[in-house]
């Protein structure tokens, strides 16, 4: 008996480590300062999860989720920038440098660093940010800031409206990871 | 004489250009409340039509005001105010957002929808991750199960 509760001790031990931590509603804001204006624009439809086992990560969010106070920038942001009836997705997959399980322990703070691969409009770009991951009781909060550049991925912004879109875009991720 | 005539209607050109400009920078969103449903279709057949090809099933349902009935599984309230409710399945279903706006002006609706077996509800298709997902949701009025 005492051997068959150890047993089941122990297994459950083990699956709360190879947990995967999850969310479908993560939030990923990009902010654009130029001369003329400063546009922002919010997605808070971000599938994430991370392999709470070896701290490989993994975004998805559509282009079109994306909203603007501007019904007209959305439409010249989808038709086109981003071109998202050619390309509705954006993703990222990559890995928490140095992770460990114990970043994941309730309480724990830890600033760390992300590196993968970034795919937007069809092109993939490799991208190394810092972040920070601060695990409670209900999940881990990770939050991350990089810069994106447009020409980098292939959009194009014609010369018309080159005051009024920075060439580098600050993106904002929070995303309230949830074990399953 | 004829030369300020031409001033005159090349001002009243740049003016109209201007204003045009204006409402055209400033028009508001589509109201997707409003908005005419252009498919409808099962939540489940949605889904599958998108999982066996989804590049074919984005030509036909991007952006398109759907109409997608099924039983709703989850019911989350989101950091924005927003609701998001998944049909048949949390990752392999049909994901329906309602903005905040939405959630507060019908709060009978989204009690009665999270006891209900089978709903209603149309708005934008926005693409497929694993689920498809809808936004600017709204519920589509049912006659039976004393919906409200």
């Amino acid at each position: 008996m005492k051997t068959m509760l150890l047993l089941a001790l122990s297994f459950s031990i083990f699956s709360v480590n190879a947990q995967k931590y999850f969310t479908r509603t993560g939030n990923v804001i990009f902010f654009s300062h130029a001369p003329m204006e400063d546009i922002k624009a919010e997605n808070s439809q971000v599938a994430a999860i991370l392999n709470g086992e070896d701290g490989s990560l993994t975004f998805a969010l559509l282009i079109k989720s994306f909203e603007f106070e501007k019904a007209l920038m959305q439409e010249h942001f989808n038709e086109n920038y981003l071109e998202s009836d050619d390309f509705p997705k954006a993703n990222f997959k990559g890995e928490i440098i140095d992770f460990s399980r114990d970043m994941l322990q309730s309480g724990k703070n830890s600033e760390v660093s992300i590196s993968g691969q970034l795919t937007i409009h069809g092109v993939t770009q490799n991208i190394e940010t810092l972040a920070n991951l601060a695990a409670n009781e209900d999940g881990v909060r990770g939050t991350a800031q990089f810069i994106v550049k447009p020409e980098d991925y292939n959009i194009k912004i014609p010369k018309a409206v080159r005051n009024n879109i920075a060439k580098e875009i600050e993106v904002t991720v929070t995303v309230d990871l949830k074990p399953r | 004489m004829n030369k300020k005539r031409i001033l005159i209607l090349f001002a009243g050109v740049m003016l109209a250009v201007a204003v045009i400009g204006f409402y055209q920078f400033n028009k508001p969103h589509k109201n997707y409340e409003k908005a005419k449903v252009e498919v409808t279709i099962s939540a489940n057949l949605l889904h599958d039509t998108f999982n066996s090809d989804e590049q074919k099933a984005n030509r036909e349902y991007l952006n398109k005001i759907i109409e997608v009935s099924g039983q709703p599984v989850s019911y989350d309230h989101n950091a924005n105010g927003s609701v998001t409710i998944c049909l048949e399945d949390e990752f392999m279903g049909v994901s329906c957002t309602f903005d905040s706006l939405y959630v507060v002006k019908n709060y009978e609706r989204f009690k009665w929808a999270q006891k209900a077996e089978l709903i209603k509800i149309k708005g934008r298709c926005d693409g497929f991750l694993t689920d498809v997902r809808l936004s600017k949701c709204s519920f589509i009025p049912m006659t039976h199960q004393n919906a409200p």
